[in-house]
């Protein structure tokens, strides 16, 4: 069962796995700028259409990062 | 992992989040509140971007925020005003309020505008009416908490808005000013907003679950 859901907000993620920081920023590069900075309080759903990101994607990251 | 400068007997913490990059002001201030539920929290912070989270993750929290700043610098102050968190219990008397009869003094009223008219059956009647009512708000005093805009309501705080300099004058006095995000990119005029804070439903929820009063328009 996936700990993490596009549902939840980068806050709730950063703050439970602190390891998924380091996912988030790596996909600032794509983002174009820093995602905890400007979108703590959005959903994944929303953050990556907000930055056009690969929602599926980084789901699949941050799960590495929260299950490791 | 405890904050460092918590008062350990007046349930108020102090944290110098400085040099901290994002989220860590965020998180800091967040384990601070879950593990010693204060009445008091101050921060200090180094840059606009934790400044801003800090003192909307404070705001979610239910603390009423200040914020000064010297331009580098910012202290994000957050009182409870009730000096309670659901399941933990009373956290007793903060600095800088002499009694709760000091905070019964004032209610926390959210008002809502989500259109650009009062009412129906006559359109500029009802914008009238409105940009009156906007003008007039500020006689609500220190009970005004929170001023949102929603729907096509976030055009009152554009670029060209016919109340903007009364809007800014709220915010100046303290007001909480929140500009739906959804809304403004809707209109495409996310570039064009001139005052509060871009929010999104999970704000505006909790603000009404926190408010005194809401008053829809």
């Amino acid at each position: 069962m996936a700990l993490i859901t596009s549902d939840m907000t980068v806050l709730d993620i950063v703050a439970k796995w602190e390891d998924t920081q380091g996912i988030f920023k790596r996909y600032d590069t794509l983002a174009g700028e820093c995602i905890c900075c400007n979108s703590l309080f959005d959903s994944l759903e929303k953050t990556a259409e907000k930055y056009s990101l690969d929602l599926d994607a980084l789901l699949n990251d941050l799960e590495m990062a929260a299950s490791s | 992992m405890c904050p460092e400068g918590l008062g350990e007997f007046d349930m108020t913490i102090s944290i110098d989040a400085r040099g901290l990059a994002c989220p860590g002001p965020v998180l800091r201030t967040k384990e601070a509140i879950e593990t010693q539920s204060p009445g008091y929290i101050s921060i200090t912070v180094d840059n606009d971007a934790a400044a801003e989270n800090v003192s909307r993750f404070l705001t979610h929290s239910g603390f009423e925020v200040s914020v000064d700043t010297d331009g580098k610098t910012s202290v994000i102050e957050g009182n409870r005003p009730d000096g309670y968190v659901p399941g933990q219990g009373s956290t007793g008397p903060r600095p800088g309020t002499d009694s709760d009869m000091d905070l019964a003094e004032h209610q926390k009223i959210m008002v809502m505008i989500a259109s650009q008219a009062i009412g129906t059956g006559d359109d500029i009647l009802g914008e009238k009416l409105m940009l009156s009512f906007l003008t007039t708000l500020k006689e609500m005093g220190d009970d005004l908490w929170q001023l949102v805009f929603v729907n096509s309501g976030v055009k009152f705080a554009i670029e060209g808005s016919p109340v903007l300099d009364k809007i800014q004058e709220l915010e100046e006095q303290g007001v909480h000013i929140l500009v739906c995000g959804t809304c403004l990119t809707h209109f495409d005029i996310l570039d064009q907003k001139k005052v509060g804070e871009t929010t999104n439903m999970l704000d505006i929820v909790t603000a009404m679950q926190v408010a005194h009063k809401v008053i829809n328009l």
